[in-house]
């Protein structure tokens, strides 16, 4: 009986999900498309060209001397009383490479075996620099301020230049739009579903949400229908973004399967939120206008343009309360890192990104079901 | 603030019923209860054998509901509009399949059905809306201001459609403020005001109340002067101004009496009186006398609270 009462109820779920589907692709789907990912084909128009970076202070450096000699020491000196960097030895390259990978350096230096016995030869010597490139915003003004160092340094060293051969940790590079792609994947993904949800102060408008409340539906039928129907849709449209930025931009896409869990994710949180602002707000308009409060700031705050590193102090802690940080901070590390479920870091992001999902959905689902049973 | 107080009444199967009130009587808000759409701080009621607090959901499935706004989905097909709704009444594939034919034939939708309902014209809009609270064959339909702003000839084809399916055994409730719709369809009537029952009753009982009196229509440009005067005669019962047009409406018991000390009274004032027109009590005029106001909208200019003598003082 129960079993019955679920499956029916889930039916008529499907069923919602199935006219919200027809509502958003029937009409004039092409303006409708085409108006719901201008925006961010824009942005990633915009931001496929570099802009200019920040200039970042105390940046946490690995240095792995392997040479040991006079001439390296005295390199380590000109970088350790450079108040630009904070200096960690590391044994050894894949240390190195760790502390990066771990977020505790922002690049390493390898002064090679061969460093003091090349500079004595009067032949070229070279250094080896590893950039973290998981945001490479951050990584072009290091690599700025890295070559400026060494190269101060190494004039007192040797008549002969010292090189510094370049290596990326994840093999993105300065390119700006890998770093944005994660960041406007999942504002699409906000923007899609808030709007999705909104539609239900529009139907209270119209009264065909009455209409639907005239049979034998229950509330959270509808509700769950809405819910479906708002994270598809906002799934399609990151696909789409994200087929675009790696087919069109060049952008660097890993882990679709993972990065297609944390943007459902995303979809469900704001589909909650949605249906929060439509349940305590009755007129469209207005509805709008709450909607565009929430979305705007989470847009600003929560490092789709910028990293949140780059924030003033005191607006970084409202970014960790966003959901939108955590959800952003997960793709970047999925899709320019590669990581997956096995990382820490991405782990306790999809965890904070489930709780807010179970809060949202249960704050909103409760209001609207309160005005839907009244 | 109380929409509907009190209201008690009854229909029986397969009646037509009409309900009747000025605009903001409380109408919508008690058909909104009926359906289920809004839960009365007191009392109850049974639709279909079932009681709407107890078993909302066997109401629902036994009801059609069309309210004053078609709200059918614009964006959608006429016949999508129609598919959906059956789905949300769990009607069986097959069955909703075939009712849906039938009902885009016989509400004339069949040739416009692949079309967005935003594209349709409101009679044919207000049609899709009827046709969308019968997919599951209810027992009753509740219709509220169904032909309200409706062209002439559509509206008749409604109130044709709605005797067809009363015929065929729909239990109807039909909220209007279009007497002669009343007249036309309705078995019995109840007429509420400020959210209260004022009379209920079957049709012939409320047009015999009509022989009862007299309406005398006069067109004055001295309103003021002559308004006054009647308000003092005796013989008028109550006495209304109509709009800014300087039409006086004038309740008496018989006209044959009244209209020459009218006409006395005004030559006397030397007030001028440019047309006179007598005529036998609507049922229109029998509801201003029940509720002091007007049901039509072309009415609402009536300064409510100018009659003198009020025969209902039960309110």
């Amino acid at each position: 009986m129960t079993s019955l009462r679920v499956k029916t109820a889930l039916q008529a779920a499907v069923w919602v999900a199935e006219k919200e589907f027809r509502q958003f692709f029937g009409g004039l789907p092409a303006a409708r498309l085409i108006v719901t990912l201008l925006v961010p084909l824009l942005l990633l128009m915009v931001f496929s060209f570099r802009v200019g970076g920040v200039a970042p202070q105390h940046v946490p450096i690995a240095v792995v001397d392997l040479d040991r000699s006079s001439y390296s020491s005295d390199l380590m000196t000109v970088l350790t009383t450079d108040d630009r960097f904070v200096i960690t030895r590391a044994l050894s390259r894949a240390e190195a490479e760790n502390m990066i990978r771990r977020g505790e350096s922002s690049a390493a230096i390898l002064v090679p075996q061969d460093f003091s016995k090349n500079i004595e030869r009067h032949q070229q010597a070279s250094l080896e620099l590893v950039l973290d490139d998981s945001n490479p915003f951050f990584a072009k003004s290091v690599y700025d301020l890295i070559d400026d160092s060494v190269r101060t340094a190494a004039n007192n060293l040797s008549p002969q230049p010292i090189t510094a051969k370049l290596s990326f940790m994840y093999g993105v590079g300065f390119g700006f739009v890998d770093f944005i792609v994660p960041g406007i994947v999942a504002m699409t993904a906000m923007f899609g579903t808030t709007f999705q949800a909104l539609s239900f102060v529009w139907e209270r408008t119209l009264g065909t949400l009455d209409r639907i409340r005239s049979t034998p539906v229950g509330a959270g039928s509808i509700i769950l229908g809405k819910i479906i129907a708002g994270s598809l849709i906002g799934i399609a449209q990151a696909i789409v973004v994200l087929t675009f930025s790696h087919f069109v931009f060049g952008a660097v896409v890993r882990n679709v399967g993972v990065l297609i869990l944390i943007v459902f994710l995303v979809a469900f949180i704001f589909t909650g939120i949605g249906v929060t602002v439509s349940a305590l707000v009755d007129e469209p308009r207005a509805a709008m206008m709450v909607n565009q409060m929430i979305n705007w700031p989470m847009v600003l705050l929560s490092g789709v343009f910028y990293p949140v590193e780059a924030l003033p102090d005191a607006l970084r802690p409202i970014a960790s309360l966003l959901p939108l940080t955590y959800a952003i901070e997960a793709l970047r590390a999925v899709v320019i890192k590669g990581l997956s479920f096995g990382a820490s870091e991405v782990l306790i992001d999809v965890g904070v990104l489930l709780l807010y999902a179970a809060a949202t959905l249960a704050l909103g689902s409760r209001l609207l079901f309160r005005i839907l049973s009244r | 603030m109380l929409a509907a107080d009190r209201v008690n009444i009854e229909v029986d199967e397969g009646e037509l019923f009409g309900f009747v009130g000025p605009n903001g009587a409380g109408k919508t808000t008690t058909i909104r209860m009926l359906c289920g759409l809004l839960r009365p701080t007191s009392g109850t009621a049974r639709v279909a054998q079932f009681d709407i607090l107890e078993d909302p959901d066997q109401v629902k499935s036994r009801m059609g509901l069309v309210p004053e706004v078609s709200n059918i989905y614009a964006d959608l097909t006429a016949r999508y509009n129609l598919e959906f709704m059956a789905k949300m009444h769990r009607v069986p594939r097959e069955l909703r399949m075939r009712k849906v034919r039938t009902l885009l034939e016989e509400f004339g939708l069949a040739d416009r059905q692949s079309a967005l309902a935003s594209t349709f014209s409101k009679g044919m809009q207000r049609r899709l809306a009827i046709a969308s609270a019968l997919v599951h064959d209810p027992q009753i339909l509740f219709l509220d201001e169904v032909t309200g702003g409706l062209d002439v000839q559509s509206a008749r084809n409604i109130r044709a459609k709605i005797k067809d399916l009363n015929r065929q055994g729909t239990t109807v409730f039909l909220t209007t403020h279009r007497m002669h719709e009343i007249e036309e369809l309705c078995d019995r009537v109840a007429i509420i005001d400020h959210g209260t029952i004022v009379a209920c009753g079957t049709v012939d009982a409320l047009r015999h109340q009509t022989e009862q009196f007299d309406i005398i229509e006069l067109s004055t440009p001295d309103q003021e002067q002559l308004l006054r005067c009647l308000r003092e005669c005796d013989l008028t019962k109550r006495v209304d101004l109509i709009n800014d047009d300087g039409v006086i409406r004038v309740e008496v018991d018989e006209a044959e009496r009244a209209l020459p000390r009218i006409m006395e009274a005004a030559a006397k004032l030397g007030a001028r009186v440019k047309s006179v027109i007598v005529r036998e009590a609507s049922l229109e005029d029998i509801f201003i006398k029940l509720t002091g106001r007007p049901v039509r909208e072309e009415w609402k200019d009536v300064q409510v609270g100018s009659s003198t003598h009020r025969d209902h003082g039960d309110r």
